[in-house]
């Protein structure tokens, strides 16, 4: 088999296109963790809520495109509040491990209702702008590509602001640093647990969103996808933000060359791959500082 | 201002405080002290809300706090400033700051006057205002601990082991802040295994063993009774051996 240039050249830029959904649900998964130290399996549903309501609210009620993702990411920061409200919270006592298998349960049950609601057929979406590939160096990309991309790294940069210059992200840093600290300025942990819930939801949904023109969407593709952005977020250093998203990209990029130069057999695998073997070697991720312990 | 009345509380099944009452009063600087894992700092985290108390009742002013969650009572007036610092060490020193007012509802420029305050109470923090608060020194770190904690604008400060590993010219300085905090009118509740640097600038003192109070009395007194001169003070012993 001739490998050229460019056909790697297209490897990476599909990788790109993957390695930014897992990007955003390896942040999802960093901000619940930083928040509570656990871990939320539920992550990869809010992902599948994020493209099934779209779908589905724009067939029922025939709403256009952006008015039913933001319905999407609406209704999903809400589920991602009452899975907070309604599992997490009265359990708050109760050791990781116990917080970890009820979002376990909880990624279960919403699969479940979302198979009743919705069946088990497939959706598609339409593409945003468009089917027409746009030629980049040699290789094509979609346009919806671009938008998986572009909405990847808006989301960073947002999450980075808020991070970086607001006092509620500020306050939210202050409780993953030292929750003991943070309470004794008066900030309520339970407030922002549950915004970290709210935000990892909501940018959960907003992968799902712009996910599912490229694969259509289905009430069970939470689990891979959840377990995806997990080894990326495991890659990059869990409740690293930036860690994750560097992440989902090189876990993206690996998956599209693996599946390219080796086998398409193989694509799932290599993620579990890359997963053991940094739990091997540098458990606390790439970019994993003192931040990310455990 | 504070007194608490037999409040008992536990970590799981272990007792770690029985009965403890003691008060301070406005203006005062009360000192409790006790050796490692005497409960002095379990009775702070008890006042605090971090722990909830088994029994007993906790009454700040006029009103009865036992068992109000922490953020509530940082917005009622009590501050405590953790032992070890727990400054927030990826975040900037002025970042901290900000965070110390955050339960106040103060507006942007009211929290900047309030940081200036402290800018001009530690000038050292000023300098590294831009710098994150795990790269500053120990001496420092309590500093802007001190200063995190006064910028919820509290009426109770309360210190836990604030010279705990700290130069003794640093120790030295942080207590005459101590004092001049007091100076302006803040109550303050002091908890050190220094001893003696405690009861120097303290008004009244509490001895704390196992989980109870055995001794309590004017700061003078308690310099002088030879009980806690031998087991707090490291007096005494030359008379033994001799």
């Amino acid at each position: 088999m001739d490998i050229t240039a460019v056909q790697v050249w297209q490897f990476i830029l599909s990788g790109l296109t993957t390695g930014s959904i897992y990007a955003l649900i390896a942040l999802g998964f960093s901000l619940v963790y930083n928040a509570t130290g656990v871990i939320n399996f539920a992550q990869g549903e809010f992902v599948m809520l994020g493209g099934m309501i779209t779908a589905a609210s724009m067939e029922a009620w025939e709403l256009p495109l952006w008015a039913a993702a933001l319905v999407a990411i609406v209704l999903t920061t809400l589920i991602g509040l009452i899975l907070d409200r309604a599992a997490i919270r009265p359990a708050r006592h109760a050791s990781v491990v116990v917080l970890i298998i009820i979002t376990v349960g909880a990624s279960i049950f919403i699969r479940g209702v979302a198979g009743i609601i919705w069946g088990p057929d497939e959706r598609p979406l339409t593409a945003f702008s468009g089917e027409a590939p746009i030629t980049i160096w040699g290789g094509t990309i979609t346009p919806q590509s671009l938008w998986v991309i572009g909405t990847t790294l808006v989301v960073a940069i947002a999450m980075w602001l808020i991070f970086e210059y607001t006092v509620a992200g500020k306050a939210m840093r202050a409780c993953a640093i030292n929750a003991h600290a943070a309470q004794l300025c008066g900030i309520e942990l339970s407030r922002m647990i549950s915004w970290s819930f709210g935000l990892a939801a909501g940018v959960g949904a907003i992968a799902g969103i712009v996910l599912a023109p490229i694969t259509m969407t289905q009430y069970n593709i939470g689990t891979m996808l959840g377990l995806k952005g997990f080894c990326a977020a495991i890659l990059g250093g869990l409740g690293n933000g930036l860690g994750g998203i560097a992440g989902g990209l090189l876990l993206g990029v690996l998956e599209a060359l693996g599946a390219g130069l080796i086998s398409s057999q193989y694509k799932d695998a290599i993620a579990f791959v890359v997963l053991i073997v940094v739990l091997l070697i540098k458990p606390s991720g790439l970019l994993g500082g003192e931040e990310a312990e455990g | 201002m504070l007194r608490l009345t037999s409040v008992d509380a536990s970590y799981g099944r272990v007792r770690a405080l029985r009965r403890i009452s003691l008060h301070v009063d406005d203006g005062e600087i009360v000192t409790l002290i006790g050796a490692n894992g005497a409960g002095k700092t379990t009775t702070l985290a008890v006042i605090s809300g971090l722990m909830p108390a088994a029994s007993g009742t906790i009454t700040f002013g006029e009103q009865t706090v036992t068992n109000w969650g922490p953020s509530r009572l940082v917005r009622a007036g009590i501050c405590h400033v953790p032992e070890g610092r727990q400054v927030f060490g990826s975040l900037s020193v002025a970042d901290n700051l900000q965070l110390g007012a955050y339960s106040t509802g103060l507006s942007r420029q009211e929290i900047r006057a309030l940081m200036r305050e402290q800018f001009e109470r530690f000038p050292r923090l000023e300098e590294r205002r831009t710098q994150l608060a795990g790269s500053l020194s120990g001496g420092e770190q309590q500093m802007l601990a001190l200063a995190r904690g006064l910028m919820s604008r509290p009426k109770l400060l309360m210190l836990d082991e604030p010279s705990l590993g700290l130069a003794p010219i640093i120790a030295h300085q942080v207590m005459a802040e101590v004092q001049k905090l007091r100076e302006e009118g803040l109550t303050v509740l002091l908890v050190e295994q220094n001893a003696r640097a405690a009861l120097r600038i303290a008004d009244r003192g509490y001895v704390i063993e196992t989980g109870r109070i055995v001794l309590e009395g004017s700061a003078r007194d308690l310099l002088d009774n030879p009980e806690v001169q031998r087991a707090y003070l490291g007096k005494g012993y030359r008379e033994i051996w001799e």
